[in-house]
C-alpha cells in the first residue's frame, strides 16, 4: 500500500521535479498560517481579545479558515504520498494527525456554539463552555505545529 | 559585510545555537508559531478592510493589532538568531533576500495603511464600507505577507 502510494504520479511529481517539493511545501506553510492563524485568532476573540468585535460576525472568517485547511489537507496529502513509509513510521507525524483530528473536532464544535444567528448575548459573553473549547482548541493547533516541525528531526530516516 | 558576517559565525551566541542539536528545531518552531500569529492577526484584519465580514466595526478590528506586534517580534527576534547561526549562507542566499525585500515592502505599506487610516478618520466617521485606497494597502499587505512565507520556505532550495 504505502510502496504504491510512494509510485502514483502525484508522488513521482513531487519527488522529481525541481519545483514540486518546495511548491507544495509553501502551499502547506500558506496553508498553516490561513487555518491555525485564524483558528487562533477566533479563539482568542471568544477568550477574550478584541472585545468590541462581534464573535458571531467572525464566521466569514472561520469560513477561510477552512479553505486552509483544505489547501493542507491537498498538500499534506501529496506531501505524505511522496514519502509514505517515512511518515508511516514518524511518532510525531502520528501525533500530529491525533491533534488535528482532535482540533478540528474542537473547532467544528466551537463553531456550533458561536456562530448561531441572532444569539446577541453570545456576540460579546461567550460561554464558560466556549471559552474552555476555545482553549483547549488552541493548545492542541500549536500542538500540531510542534509536531509537524518535529518531523524532520525524530528518528527521520529519509533526509 | 564580510567582516560583520564573519564576527557573527565566530560569536558566542552562533555557538549557542549550533552548539546543541534541539535550539534549532526549537527556535523554527517559535518562529512558525510567531508567523501564525502575525499572519493570523493581520488576515483577520486586512480582510476586514479589503471588505469581508462588514458587520465588524472597522476600529474593533484592531483590537487584534497587539497579536500582529507580538507575532512580529518573535519572528524578528527569532529570525535574526537564525542568522547568527549561519550568516554567509543566509547573505549569499537568493531567497532570504527576496524575503528581506519583501518584509521591507510589507512595513512600508504598513506604514500607509496606518497614514491613510489617520487621514481617513480625520475627514470622515468611523464608516463601514472603507474607500479603495485602504481595501488596495489592505489586500497588498496579505499579498506582501504571503510572498514572505513563499520566500522564507524557498531558503532551502534556492
Amino acid at each position: 500500500m504505502l510502496d504504491w502510494l510512494e509510485n502514483t504520479a502525484v508522488a513521482v511529481m513531487v519527488q522529481e521535479s525541481l519545483w514540486g517539493y518546495p511548491i507544495v511545501l509553501s502551499s502547506h506553510a500558506v496553508g498553516m498560517a490561513i487555518l491555525v492563524g485564524i483558528v487562533l485568532m477566533i479563539n482568542f476573540r471568544v477568550l477574550g481579545l478584541a472585545p468590541k468585535v462581534p464573535v458571531s460576525a467572525l464566521k466569514t472568517m472561520y469560513k477561510v479558515a477552512l479553505i486552509g485547511l483544505v489547501i493542507n489537507v491537498v498538500s499534506g496529502s501529496m506531501l505524505f504520498v511522496a514519502n509514505a513509509d517515512a511518515f508511516f513510521e514518524s511518532t510525531p507525524f502520528m501525533l500530529k494527525i491525533i491533534l488535528l483530528i482532535v482540533g478540528t473536532t474542537l473547532l467544528v464544535m466551537l463553531s456550533r456554539r458561536i456562530f448561531v444567528p441572532n444569539d446577541a448575548a453570545q456576540d460579546y459573553a461567550p460561554t464558560r463552555q466556549a471559552r474552555l473549547l476555545a482553549l483547549i482548541s488552541s493548545i492542541a493547533w500549536v500542538g500540531v505545529i510542534v509536531m509537524g516541525r518535529l518531523i524532520a528531526y525524530w528518528d527521520w530516516k529519509d533526509f | 559585510m564580510g567582516g560583520i558576517l564573519t564576527w557573527m559565525e565566530g560569536s558566542t551566541l552562533a555557538g549557542m545555537i549550533v552548539g546543541n542539536i534541539w535550539v534549532f528545531p526549537a527556535l523554527e518552531t517559535l518562529h512558525f508559531i510567531g508567523l501564525i500569529l502575525l499572519m493570523g492577526s493581520l488576515l483577520i484584519i486586512d480582510l476586514r478592510f479589503v471588505g469581508f465580514a462588514p458587520r465588524i466595526p472597522l476600529n474593533a478590528v484592531q483590537g487584534f493589532l497587539p497579536i500582529s506586534l507580538l507575532g512580529f517580534v518573535i519572528n524578528l527576534t527569532t529570525g535574526i538568531l537564525f542568522l547568527f547561526s549561519d550568516p554567509l549562507h543566509y547573505y549569499s542566499n537568493l531567497a532570504f533576500r527576496l524575503k528581506m525585500l519583501a518584509v521591507l515592502l510589507a512595513g512600508l505599506n504598513a506604514i500607509w495603511f496606518k497614514v491613510s487610516l489617520n487621514l481617513e478618520a480625520a475627514s470622515t466617521e468611523s464608516s463601514r464600507n472603507p474607500r479603495m485606497l485602504v481595501r488596495v494597502i489592505a489586500g497588498l499587505s496579505l499579498l506582501l505577507w504571503t510572498s514572505v512565507i513563499v520566500f522564507g520556505r524557498m531558503i532551502p532550495y534556492l
